[in-house]
């Protein structure tokens, strides 16, 4: 199924607001010294996971898990992803990130496909995203079967579409 | 009972290394009454530590140590392979194919290959056959023996009929050290996938839970993990009588051996012969050829994956359970020399949705990975010519954690290979288009798991590092006793002839002993 514009304004509402969301607490329950980046931080996490899901845009999945994606991308601190931050706000001017046009969101990464920041989103993207259970779900993969005694009585070898062998 | 050997007992053979190699001479020597100090690595782990869980598992089972890559092997891992004890024998996926007749024999069979170091084995099929047939029984190989092959999964369906489509005929579940039925001691396979990851049921043979045990019951056995070798010593008669190594807290020992036996894989094996030079041996250890750590060799390796028109659901069932052998031969006409195989292949979503396009992503990508459910896939296995300048060297100034030089795998392919990789991608392809594939992808795969060559068996001193039985030209009483000896790498997984040729070490090096010759 092809995921509609709709869907994707969507998703991206509730990614911001989760990221915000959780900044917002990481800020009141901490009291380094880095406190004093907090609404950069809060920004950059929910920018991350908007590319996050510009990466894998899934309709069904929860947009918790995209969050997530750019909190862990946000909280690495490298400097691949500072540089990537940086560049991405540049080629797209006054207009926060969020509110951005499919198409300049796209554009803008497409241009920076062949850094180490794109290297580094699609990696944290792919390692949250594709090692969590409703994922696993979505795309109908079954994962670890040694409660239920493998797949042995579970369907191994069943399959429907295939013709008959001579 | 575990037997405890002091340091400085040198009636003893130290064995290095307790994978496929290692632990198999392990088994062979102690059931003959032979007293043995095994020294390994990693940690000894246990059926509980075993997880169906791939990244979590990775990461517990690999050889993470740095180790540089260079030309085609990829830095950083440019070898998957195992620390701890049972080594590779816990992720490996237990294909046991035998090598055949004409493999041994590859220079009598293609000629010389332009910049290739090809010979033939000091051993024929015929000489093998007896060792592989103990080593099949052993480990309990389907569809030898009168051992019931593996059913057929969902995904080894659509492989066969893919495959008969465009012609081939020589397909089955395979030889596989997985048991279809409880067999000594082990329970039969519940098609749960993960073999890679360790298999959490037993049903998948290793020396962890076999050879090691086995060894364990005699009163011969010393096996000390979390062992790191740095050198063996040699003595002013330039034999081995040592070997150093450091222990879980970084203390070094020093246990005196009458035999040493290197069984460390590839990598490993030539670091550590390369490492222990002397004033006598300034090349390091068995290496006046100067072969030690050159012929690397992992295998032609490649996958092809299928888009099919309906639901495959391959990560049910043993993953490599299926095989079609019509292209191991030697025919030009294909435009390569030497064979090749293909066999069943499943991965999970993280590792498809990393590679299955390189650098995929967007909206089309996301898309293509919603019909996970629907691929079907190969592994391509094929013979890697040997080269000299494919070798294993160590790094002039970087150390690891344990001091000792960081080793550099440096592997290119021959043209050979990449004739060969491409053929098999081609047919593979047609193969899943023919049975109705929308797409159909192909994959270089990750670091090498098949290691062979670098001490290259063969019966003259001046181009090769051991004979026939893995004792090395050089010093009588130092072997090698892993997948380094093979002169040609085949096309055959090579874990069944590792173990097959550690059977004949063993029996060799007890007679031996026995005779008083070491």
């Amino acid at each position: 199924m092809n995921i509609t514009s709709l869907q994707r304004r969507r998703m991206l509402l509730a990614i911001s607001h989760i990221a915000l969301a959780s900044s917002l607490a990481a800020c009141s329950d901490g009291d380094s010294a880095g406190n004093a980046a907090a609404p950069v931080a809060e920004t950059d996490a929910a920018l991350l996971a908007a590319v996050a899901f510009d990466l894998f845009p899934f309709a069904e999945l929860p947009a918790a898990l995209y969050a997530q994606a750019g909190e862990r991308l946000a909280a690495a601190g490298s400097p691949a992803v500072a540089e990537g931050l940086v560049q991405l706000r540049a080629a797209t001017g006054e207009t926060p990130w969020l509110e951005l046009e499919e198409s300049s969101r796209l554009a803008a990464l497409t241009a920076l496909q062949a850094t180490p920041f794109f290297a580094a989103a699609r990696a944290t993207a792919l390692e949250v995203l594709f090692r969590a259970p409703e994922t696993f779900a979505l795309l109908g993969y079954g994962g670890s079967a040694i409660e239920q005694g493998g797949y042995i009585e579970r369907g191994f070898a069943d399959i429907s579409w295939l013709p008959a062998q001579p | 009972m575990p037997a405890n050997f002091a340091l400085d007992d040198d009636s003893v053979v130290v064995i290095i290394g307790s994978g496929a190699g290692g632990g198999t001479v392990s088994q062979q020597l102690t059931a003959r009454g032979i007293k043995v100090v095994c020294l390994e690595a990693g940690p000894r782990r246990g059926l509980g530590d075993i997880v169906n869980n791939e990244p979590e598992m990775f990461v517990k089972l690999s050889w993470l140590d740095r180790r540089i890559g260079e030309g085609y092997a990829p830095d950083g891992m440019p070898v998957w392979s195992v620390k701890g004890v049972g080594g590779t024998t816990t992720h490996w996926t237990a294909c046991c194919p035998r090598l055949h007749d004409f493999e041994f024999k590859s220079l009598s069979t293609y000629g010389e290959l332009a910049d290739c170091n090809l010979a033939d084995w000091p051993l024929s099929l015929d000489d093998m056959a007896p060792w592989y047939d103990i080593a099949e029984d052993m480990l309990g190989v389907t569809g030898t023996h009168g051992i019931e092959r593996l059913p057929p999964s969902a995904n080894f369906k659509v492989m066969e009929a893919a495959a008969r489509k465009v012609g081939y005929s020589d397909i089955d579940t395979y030889n596989m050290a997985i048991n279809s039925a409880p067999r000594n001691g082990r329970p039969a396979c519940l098609q749960m996938g993960f073999c890679n990851s360790g298999c959490a049921i037993n049903a998948k043979w290793t020396t962890l839970f076999n050879h090691i045990p086995q060894a364990e019951a005699t009163d011969y056995y010393d096996l000390r993990p979390d062992s790191m070798v740095t050198r063996i010593v040699t003595d002013e008669n330039g034999r081995a009588s040592a070997v150093r190594y450091r222990d879980k807290d970084g203390v070094e020992h020093e246990q005196k051996a009458r035999v040493v036996c290197v069984a460390a894989n590839v990598v490993e094996t030539t670091r550590l012969l390369l490492n222990s030079a002397t004033e006598r041996f300034p090349n390091g250890l068995a290496n006046s050829s100067d072969q030690v750590g050159r012929n690397y060799m992992r295998h032609v390796m490649g996958m092809v994956f299928g888009v099919m028109p309906g639901e495959v659901n391959w990560y049910k069932g043993t993953t490599c359970a299926g095989v079609i052998r019509d292209e191991i031969k030697h025919d030009t006409s294909r435009g390569f020399s030497g064979g090749f195989q293909y066999h069943l292949l499943a991965l999970g979503p993280e590792y498809i949705a990393t590679n299955l396009v390189p650098n995929g992503w967007g909206k089309d990508y996301a898309n293509l990975l919603l019909d996970y459910d629907k691929l079907s896939g190969v592994i391509i296995t094929g013979e890697d010519p040997p080269q000299q300048s494919n070798r294993i060297t160590l790094h002039a100034t970087e150390k690891d954690q344990h001091g000792l030089p960081v080793p550099i795998v440096s592997y290119n392919k021959h043209p050979n290979t990449e004739a060969m990789l491409q053929y098999a991608y081609g047919r593979a392809r047609s193969m899943y288009e023919a049975l109705g594939a929308t797409r159909t992808f192909t994959h270089e795969g990750f670091g090498a798991t098949h290691n062979m060559g670098v001490c290259r068996m063969g019966s003259d001193p001046a181009t090769s590092v051991c004979n026939s039985f893995g004792q090395t030209h050089d010093i009588p009483n130092l072997f090698v006793s892993d997948g380094s000896l093979f002169t040609t790498s085949g096309s055959a997984n090579p874990t069944l002839t590792i173990i097959s040729l550690m059977l004949r070490q063993a029996d060799y090096l007890a007679g031996e002993l026995g005779s008083g010759a070491l």
